[in-house]
């Protein structure tokens, strides 16, 4: 370790079963500081050995259900002249870390902020949201950290030296800890509601606990007592906290997400008439907006968060809020308003401001399979807007676009198409009904491939939807069994015998996949030869079966042609018209929905029954609002009903 | 002499008062004017004594001009005002001796303090002291004020705080004074240092959380505490005034919020949203002259500066839409005589607040008086500026209203009831007529309204204020009996009662028993008396009692005594079935009346109860013929039009003429109030004959298709269980609404559905009892959607 020209930096860490990650972390770091110190507080797996390892000096201590009672044992050994903070799920740049020592050799200077990057997911389209936080200061005694959790060492620093200087290093530190992926996410979490509802036993006014109490909840999907811890916070807090514009932030999200909607306006309102310079609250709002079908107010807040070039460091910011997230929300709203042209544009611009996720790629060719009129423009439009894009990445595009004689065309032209696009190019045959292509590509899958088997299975269903006997059998001898058997009942009974009618069915996974498979490719076929081959009792059981899957596929339009047939044989259950009742709702179909669920209730009137025909109801009823809204957009009794009535609707008839 | 005081105090039959009051300033004061607005009691003796030097001032309606007079006579060199129902706190005295040797102000905030009922002390403050200087006078009518005026010639700076007290013992023993002021702070003024603004802001905050849950109460002691302890030059006091005043408004507190406006105003003059709130309250009072002149003056105000918060909305509406709104709904300029309103208030239960802003525009003074009520039931008479007179009288309805007429100001005097209100459209008509009467007294026509429907009696309602007149029994508006020798004429101006809807309670009934027992042992056994009992059992219900009673009056009084009374004898007979005995009644109460048209529609009921259709439909006609009533008889809602026409369609469909059955239905629904009879019963029937969706098709044909209609249908068929025929038809009147751009139907559309909804919920209920999640959800609709 050299330090000679330098101060010293010392590393201090807490940490407790973190040997997922205590490696990347320290070799992230551990050749910018002079010293480091673990301190674990009670590790049952390889932590310490592997920090240890790593060239830390380990110390132990008993955990007392304090943040700042460790962190402040874990410094009281240290020599270097400033201490930095990591935890164990952080990371630091190797760019970064070379200007550690820079910053330590600047005088008058007592701590440095840094940026905080939390990734909320390690997938590409995951949100991030960077804060601000003192993580290096001057090793001083009389500096200790406050606070239980979330412990902060500014308040000591500024107690100690009201004068001391406080920079911004301009350095990042990244977060994994709220990673989605993180397994240990909950656990933490569910540590920290239990530490700060003991901490708040003591200081049952502390606005801050209360409101990373609220944090906590809702991050736990307890909405209602989130709500209410934030409503405490906002009792005590006070107006110089520097946690007041998140916390505005947070509240308003959480009420949002409760549909609770004129709250939540009126909230963001005030947070914004506090700090007019805080992007994120003009996007909140825009949000609140777009979920009431306020769509040209919520216009005006996202271009008046767009007005931002980027976002004040003092407030925790979501990456992309003040452009690729705007424009993406724009987007959308344009799409709903059946304007593809502006929301092409919009999607565009948000592509090249930084969303990068095959989601939002995914996004535009949808917009603009819409917008154009022929697939030979849409491919030169996507081939010129995203020339980045790979030959496999863009047939997957196509493919899910279903612009399947693309995916052909492109295919054919490609020298070394993956494994991947192949399937692709498969499933795109069968939907053509190109019988021979499918096999053609079928046989390129090597047998080695992971794909093989699903490649045969995708032959056997080619042959069944062809009526192809020979080359069945040939497919059959190489799928799995299982497959295989449900597969050659299907064959025999349903397909190629055409005598008598089945009746009695044996409704395994495999066999509900199958046809639900073959429902994909060729809805009519598929239908027909149920109504032809299946006695009725059978038809109505498995429609309706299918007709489930496919709801739990979002597929509700098939859902719906499914129950339609499912109704028309003669399956007249109460179950049935409210489930067809359901999917028509989620169609948009207010009155078929209402329609369905009151002939539910004349047959069976359970409360499960009248639960879809009062949701049917409010649909119906939101509908005709809907166009009232739109003959009168100012009248403020109908804007009041409005909200009351999405809040009702999107609270308490959502979901289960 | 150096810093002399002068005490003015304007006075009117202040006999028991002013003694206190004089003798309390007398220490301090070097004049004391007294200025008479017209006593007929001892009051100018008295404060002669005293030392008082007296001046007479004739009435006309202005305070700002008594108290300007009473300045003009002043001579010190710094002048005090006082009421005579208040006296200066002697342990405070001096500090008036010390307040004007100061040279550094013109004028004092001093502290008045209220001692009512024993009740906990309230203080507010108000400049009462200021120097003696020409340019200093007071402004406005009603609510006289001096800050502006100071304001305007001198500066806030100059504007001191003394501790000074004066307490104030409520006007009259028998008047309520309802502790209503919000306390002020006077650091305001100071503008002191203060280091401390976390704890404003963290009030504040919470005032707004209070506010976004509609508890205002709560809001508001959290605002007042932020206020405490704020600077007006914080970011935030302006937006905090403006929720101050808005949480005044919401809880109707609107007195309060007018003197909270008055004095921020001079701190925030720029902040144009106050000025909005101000017309609102006047508004909500129906005050529109006053409202208008404000939001008028408000275009000719300096621009919003850009830190105050603002919407340029207030409660929905833009200064140019409130503007608009007002023009139309004033009318009182141009009046020329004064009127004083006299209000009755004698139930609770009774929203007075409608009462007061029906007639606020149009009268000078509005006193209320009343017995048991509480004073959270007067509250919002107070604060929509009336004066309030609690007797401590037995409940004697006679001795309140004679009281009122003593204490009445005005030329002409309009007696209502607290649940009575002037229509609109009416009350310009009395400005016009009122303005060149010769006469002394107005019958007025009392549309006393029903569940569904009203009747309509003519009652002696607004005398001028002439002649000594007096009503004499404890319940009864007896007033044309003692006004015999003077001229009275019918008024064409109704006024709309409450009295009897939605309620019909044992309680009222014990209440007035009480009182008509109380006039039996005064006057002896009256006849209208008795048929006021009579009246008091048919409103419980108790239909023999009504009837008994109803004989027992027509046996003392004769069979004209009044046509009335036939009516109801064959309502009661009706009511009992006793359809034989009832068709004789009517018909000998039309061989007596030939013209009175409710009778022959009771004779009409009786002949359809008894199936002699031919005879019936020949009374109905003879209903529908009779286009205009004659108005000495009480006139029941509909029996000339909607009622008869919905009897005949009956007929008609007895008869199997459903053509003419519908058409009948057609023609009762076009008439106010007949389509709520007429359009359920007509869904109700168009589904039986012809199965679920006609009903739209069939009221179409009957050009019954409006969104109103529809609506009503659409409540009528989700009654019958017809869940999907009401569907259809709400959607038809949504298309109605939408096609007609109507936005007065919304609230029918919204009513509708609202209707509907809650019908699927009961049948839910009901097939489903114990269903918590059912019950949930239901209970949450109630809350979200309160009708």
């Amino acid at each position: 370790m050299n330090g000679n020209q330098y101060p010293l930096i010392s590393l201090c860490m807490i940490v407790r079963d973190e040997e997922k990650s205590i490696v990347n972390c320290l070799a992230s770091i551990k050749d910018y500081v002079d010293e480091i110190i673990v301190l674990d507080t009670g590790s049952n797996d390889w932590t310490p050995l592997l920090a240890r390892e790593m060239g830390a000096k380990v110390l132990f201590a008993d955990w007392k259900q304090d943040f700042s009672k460790a962190r402040n044992i874990s410094k009281q050994t240290a020599k270097g002249e400033w201490i930095l903070f990591l935890d164990a799920d952080e990371i630091i740049s190797a760019q970064a870390a070379k200007k550690l020592r820079s910053l330590a050799a600047a005088p008058n200077v007592e701590g440095y902020y840094f940026n905080i990057v939390n990734h909320t997911s390690l997938q590409k389209d995951g949100q991030i949201q960077v804060g601000l936080n003192v993580r290096m200061f001057r090793n001083k005694a009389s500096y200790l950290f406050e606070g239980a959790i979330h412990e902060q060492i500014i308040t000591s620093i500024k107690k100690n030296n009201p004068a001391a200087q406080i920079k911004h290093s301009g350095l990042e530190i990244i977060h994994y800890g709220y990673c989605v992926e993180d397994i240990k996410r909950e656990e933490k979490n569910h540590r920290n509601i239990e530490i700060l509802q003991r901490a708040l036993q003591n200081d049952p006014q502390n606005p801050f606990y209360l409101y990373n109490l609220g944090v906590s909840y809702y991050k736990a999907g307890r909405l209602e007592e989130a709500k209410k811890q934030y409503q405490l916070a906002k009792g005590c807090i006070s107006h110089s906290a520097t946690f007041l514009p998140v916390f505005y932030r947070n509240f308003s999200i959480c009420l949002c997400e409760m549909a609770e909607y004129v709250a939540a306006l009126e909230l963001v309102e005030e947070g914004i008439a506090h700090f007019p310079d805080y992007p994120e609250l003009y996007f909140i709002k825009g949000q609140i907006y777009t979920d009431l079908n306020f769509f040209s107010e919520a216009v005006t807040c996202y271009l008046n968060c767009l007005k931002f070039e980027k976002a004040h460091d003092k407030y925790v910011n979501t990456v992309g809020v003040t452009n690729y997230l705007c424009y993406e929300q724009l987007a959308d709203i344009y799409v709903q308003l059946n304007q593809p042209q502006q929301a092409l544009r919009y999607q565009l611009r948000a592509i090249r401001t930084g969303a990068s996720s095959m989601n939002s790629v995914l996004r535009l060719a949808l917009i603009a399979r819409q917008h154009f009129q022929s697939e030979k423009m849409l491919l030169k439009f996507l081939k010129r807007f995203l020339p980045d894009l790979s030959m496999d990445k863009l047939i997957q595009i196509l493919f899910n676009i279903a612009c399947y004689e693309l995916v052909l065309t492109e295919v054919a032209q490609h020298p070394a198409p993956l494994v991947d696009t192949l399937l692709i190019t498969i499933q795109s045959c069968i939907h053509l009904k190109q019988w021979a292509s499918a096999h053609q590509y079928i046989a390129q899958i090597p047998q080695s491939s992971k794909a093989y088997e699903f490649a045969q299975l995708l032959g056997c269903i080619c042959c069944l939807l062809s009526k192809n006997k020979s080359k069945f059998k040939y497919y059959l001898s190489r799928i799995h069994p299982d497959y295989a058997n449900d597969c050659k009942l299907i064959a025999n009974n349903i397909i190629f015998n055409n005598g008598f009618k089945l009746s009695k069915l044996n409704y395994s996974t495999f066999l509900l996949d199958i046809i639900f498979q073959m429902l994909t490719y060729d809805q009519r076929f598929t239908i027909k030869m149920l109504e032809k081959n299946l006695a009725p009792p059978v038809q109505g059981t498995l429609c309706h079966k299918l007709a489930l899957k496919c709801i739990s596929k979002n597929n509700y339009i098939l859902a719906q042609e499914l129950l339609k047939t499912s109704l028309r044989l003669g399956n007249k259950t109460a179950d049935t018209f409210n489930l067809y009742s359901e999917v028509a709702l989620k169609l948009g179909n207010a009155t078929e929905g209402v329609m369905a669920a009151s002939l539910a209730t004349r047959q069976q009137n359970t409360a499960a029954q009248y639960n879809t025909l009062l949701k049917g109801l409010v649909n119906f009823w939101w509908y005709g609002m809907l166009d009232i809204m739109a003959v009168f957009p100012d009248n403020h009794l109908l804007k009041q009903h409005w909200m009351a009535l999405n809040s009702y609707r999107n609270k308490y008839l959502k979901g289960e | 002499m150096q810093n002399t005081i002068s005490v003015c105090i304007i006075a009117k039959n202040e006999a028991n008062f002013i003694k206190r009051c004089i003798q309390s300033v007398l220490p301090y004061a070097d004049q004391v004017v007294v200025v008479d607005t017209g006593s007929s009691d001892n009051t100018p003796a008295i404060a002669k004594e005293l030392g008082a030097e007296v001046w007479h001032f004739t009435w006309n309606n202005d305070f700002s001009a008594a108290r300007n007079f009473s300045l003009s006579k002043a001579w010190g060199q710094w002048i005090l005002y006082i009421d005579c129902d208040e006296e200066i706190d002697p342990e405070t005295g001096n500090e008036l001796l010390t307040a004007v040797q100061n040279n550094n102000f013109d004028a004092y905030f001093i502290k008045v303090r209220n001692m009512v009922h024993n009740d906990e002390a309230t203080t507010f403050t108000s400049i009462r002291l200021f120097r003696n200087y020409p340019q200093f006078r007071f402004e406005g009518k009603i609510h006289e004020q001096i800050s502006k005026s100071i304001l305007n010639h001198s500066s806030m700076e100059k504007v001191g705080q003394s501790d000074l007290t004066l307490i104030h013992h409520g006007y009259n023993p028998e008047m309520v004074n309802i502790k209503a002021k919000v306390a002020r702070n006077m650091k305001l003024l100071q503008q002191q240092a203060s280091n401390d603004i976390q704890d404003g802001f963290l009030y504040y905050n919470i005032g707004i959380e209070y506010v976004r849950q509609k508890k205002f109460k709560q809001a508001l002691e959290n605002f007042i505490r932020s206020l405490e302890l704020s600077q007006t030059n914080t970011g935030y006091a302006p937006m905090l005034v403006n929720k101050i005043v808005t949480c005044l408004i919401e809880l109707n507190r609107y007195r309060d919020a007018i003197q909270q406006l008055d004095y921020y105003r001079k701190i925030y003059p720029n902040y144009r949203e106050l000025y909005l709130l101000e017309t609102v309250c006047h508004m909500k009072c129906g005050r529109y002259s006053q409202a208008y002149d404000i939001v008028s003056k408000l275009n000719l105000a300096p621009e919003d500066n850009l830190h105050y918060f603002y919407s340029n909305k207030v409660y929905g509406y833009s200064a140019d839409e409130l503007q608009q709104t007002l023009k139309d709904l004033k009318y009182a300029k141009g009046k020329n005589f004064s009127l004083t309103v006299c209000i009755l208030m004698t139930d609770e239960q009774c929203n007075i607040s409608n009462c007061i802003n029906s007639i606020s525009e149009l009268a000078d003074e509005i006193l209320v008086l009343t017995v048991g009520c509480q004073d959270s039931a007067l509250m919002p008479a107070y604060q929509m500026g009336a004066k309030i007179y609690r007797l401590n009288q037995e409940h004697d309805l006679a001795k309140l209203r004679n009281f009122g007429w003593q204490q009445a100001q005005g030329d002409w005097i309009l007696f209502l009831n607290a649940c009575e209100i002037i229509d609109i459209a009416d009350a310009k008509k009395v400005v016009n007529i009122i303005n060149h009467s010769s006469h002394n007294a107005y019958y007025l026509t009392v549309r006393v309204l029903l569940d569904n429907g009203y009747y309509e009696q003519n009652i002696c309602k607004l005398v001028r204020k002439v002649a000594n007149i007096q009503f004499q029994s404890s319940l009864l508006e007896d007033l044309n009996e003692s006004l015999q020798q003077h001229l009275c004429q019918h008024l064409p101006v109704k006024i709309i009662s409450h009295s009897l809807k939605n309620k019909s309670s044992k309680a009222m009934f014990d209440k007035n028993m009480q009182l008509l027992k109380n006039d039996l042992k005064k006057f002896g056994k009256r006849a209208n008396i008795i048929y006021q009992i009579g009246m008091e059992c048919l409103k419980i219900n108790n239909i023999r009692g009504a009837y008994s009673h109803f004989k027992h009056a027509m046996n003392i009084a004769g069979w004209h005594y009044t046509p009335e009374l036939w009516y109801y004898l064959t309502h009661c007979l009706i009511q009992q079935k006793k359809f034989s005995l009832a068709l004789q009644t009517a018909t000998a109460a039309t061989e007596i009346y030939p013209d009175y048209v409710d009778v022959i529609y009771l004779k009409g009921c009786c002949q359809l109860y008894l199936r002699q259709l031919q005879g019936a439909k020949k009374d109905f006609m003879c209903c529908l013929q009779s286009q205009k009533v004659n108005s000495k008889y009480i006139h029941h809602a509909g029996v000339s039009d909607f009622l008869a026409h919905c009897r005949l369609a009956e007929i008609y469909f007895l008869q199997g003429d459903i053509k003419k059955c519908f058409e009948h239905y057609r023609m009762a629904a076009t008439k106010p109030f007949g389509n709520s009879i007429a359009i359920p019963a007509l869904t109700k029937l168009i589904i039986r004959l012809h199965g679920p969706g006609a009903v739209e098709y069939y009221l179409t044909q009957l050009n019954l298709n409006t969104c109103h209609t529809l609506c009503l249908a659409a409540i009528s068929a989700a009654s019958d269980g017809c869940l999907l025929e009401s569907l259809q038809l709400w959607q038809a009147a949504i298309e109605k609404l939408l096609t007609t751009k109507d936005i007065r139907h919304y609230s029918m559309a919204f009513y509708a559905m609202y209707k509907i909804f809650k019908t699927v919920c009961d049948e839910a209920i009901k097939n489903n009892p114990q269903d918590p999640g059912l019950n949930y959800l239901i209970e949450k609709f109630d809350q979200l959607l309160p009708r």
